[in-house]
């Protein structure tokens, strides 16, 4: 009986293999590049909101605490979306016939409320509790970035479990001081990386739990 | 249901008789009927479904639906795979109620019946994870009995929601 396969297939076979492997390879590599990309994590994308609420005008023009809105941030799991009676607070006073304001005073006159798209949405399998965060010196600017910046809201970290992990290992590059926790930029005090580890210290930081799966996900 | 019952005859001892003594049968049964190879047990073994199935009367045949089931929700649980997460709206107060702290369970003091007689307890209302509606996550008792409220707290819960909210 004559070979079944003529030797050229040798090289063939090695070829294919080599092929194979490649293939599953820049499967891997593509898959990986589109999960961290922005059509993914939608970094920086600017959503559709009911009213184009500037963050750059209420923060750095005007000074406001983030709390001012944001009410629960320190007590709560949910940082707080404000009603509309904290909008109205000021605007039935001051841009009380803007026409941009308009579906806050609608909201207002009729009760319903506004409804404003996510921008910062964690998977529903993940548990995040805002409160802990201020509590041990964690900036709004670490996740949220520069928002005295931003005209319009957008995320600027892709809070992607790999962004968490890299904080949760190693927290004193994040730490700030608890009255610097809602300021931006120029504004908070540059630490050192002992200074940081003197903050983990002093606000009883237990880096050892933080990477354990239920602090997350329970 | 359409068939009617073909009465059963009886067996044919005899046969059986024969094929049992024959040498090196070392085959197995499981009922006379089948031993003495009887017409009810033949068709018995032969049809796919028992007599008394309901017959599937659509020309759309049922393994094909079967297959065009299966398909579609293997699709289905594809969509899990999307690369973007679905978009979600944040719906808050127009006039914020007091003591309501957004993501935070409120507590207050009511009562229960439990036998008739009214028992005082602790309430608890959540935000229920998506929707971040608030409902009745549970009840505790102020005092007195807690094991007989605890295994009826359910079911109080339940009563408490109103399904429309």
């Amino acid at each position: 009986m004559g070979q079944l396969f003529h030797p050229a297939s040798n090289a063939f076979s090695r070829a294919s293999i080599i092929a194979g492997i490649l293939l599953v390879g820049v499967a891997l590599w593509v898959w990986a590049v589109v999960y961290r990309s922005p059509y993914s994590t939608e970094v920086n994308v600017v959503r559709h909101q009911p009213v184009p609420f500037s963050h750059e005008h209420h923060v750095a023009g005007l000074g406001l605490d983030c709390r001012y809105c944001h009410l629960s941030v320190e007590k709560s799991a949910f940082a707080g979306i404000p009603p509309t009676q904290v909008c109205m607070g000021c605007h039935s006073q001051i841009w009380k016939t803007s026409p941009m304001l308009e579906p806050v005073r609608a909201s207002y006159r009729s009760g319903k409320p506004l409804e404003w798209t996510r921008v910062h949405d964690l998977p529903d399998f993940v548990y995040f509790n805002h409160s802990i965060h201020i509590a041990k010196g964690v900036g709004c600017e670490s996740c949220h970035g520069r928002v005295d910046q931003m005209p319009l809201m957008r995320k600027v970290k892709t809070l992607q479990m790999e962004f968490c992990l890299d904080c949760h290992r190693e927290p004193q590059d994040q730490l700030r001081e608890r009255d610097e926790v809602f300021r931006f930029g120029d504004q908070v005090k540059k630490l050192t990386p002992d200074q940081g580890q003197e903050l983990v210290q002093a606000y009883h930081v237990n880096v050892r739990q933080l990477t354990d799966c239920f602090v997350c996900h329970r | 249901m359409s068939e009617t019952k073909t009465p059963s005859r009886p067996l044919d001892l005899d046969a059986i008789r024969a094929r049992l003594s024959s040498a090196g049968n070392d085959e197995y049964w499981r009922s006379l009927e089948q031993l003495a190879e009887a017409p009810e047990f033949l068709e018995f073994l032969h049809r796919e479904f028992p007599r008394q199935a309901a017959d599937w009367d659509d020309t759309f045949g049922r393994r094909h639906f079967l297959k065009l089931m299966g398909a579609s929700l293997s699709l289905a649980g594809a969509t899990g795979c999307l690369l973007r997460q679905p978009e979600e709206k944040i719906v808050p107060y127009v006039r914020q109620p007091e003591r309501i702290v957004p993501g935070d369970e409120l507590y207050y003091a009511t009562a229960t019946t439990l036998d008739g007689y009214a028992q005082a307890c602790w309430s608890k209302a959540g935000w229920a994870g998506r929707s971040r509606s608030r409902a009745i996550r549970s009840i505790r008792p102020a005092w007195g009995r807690p094991t007989l409220l605890a295994r009826r707290r359910s079911c109080h819960c339940t009563i408490l929601i109103d399904p429309r909210r």
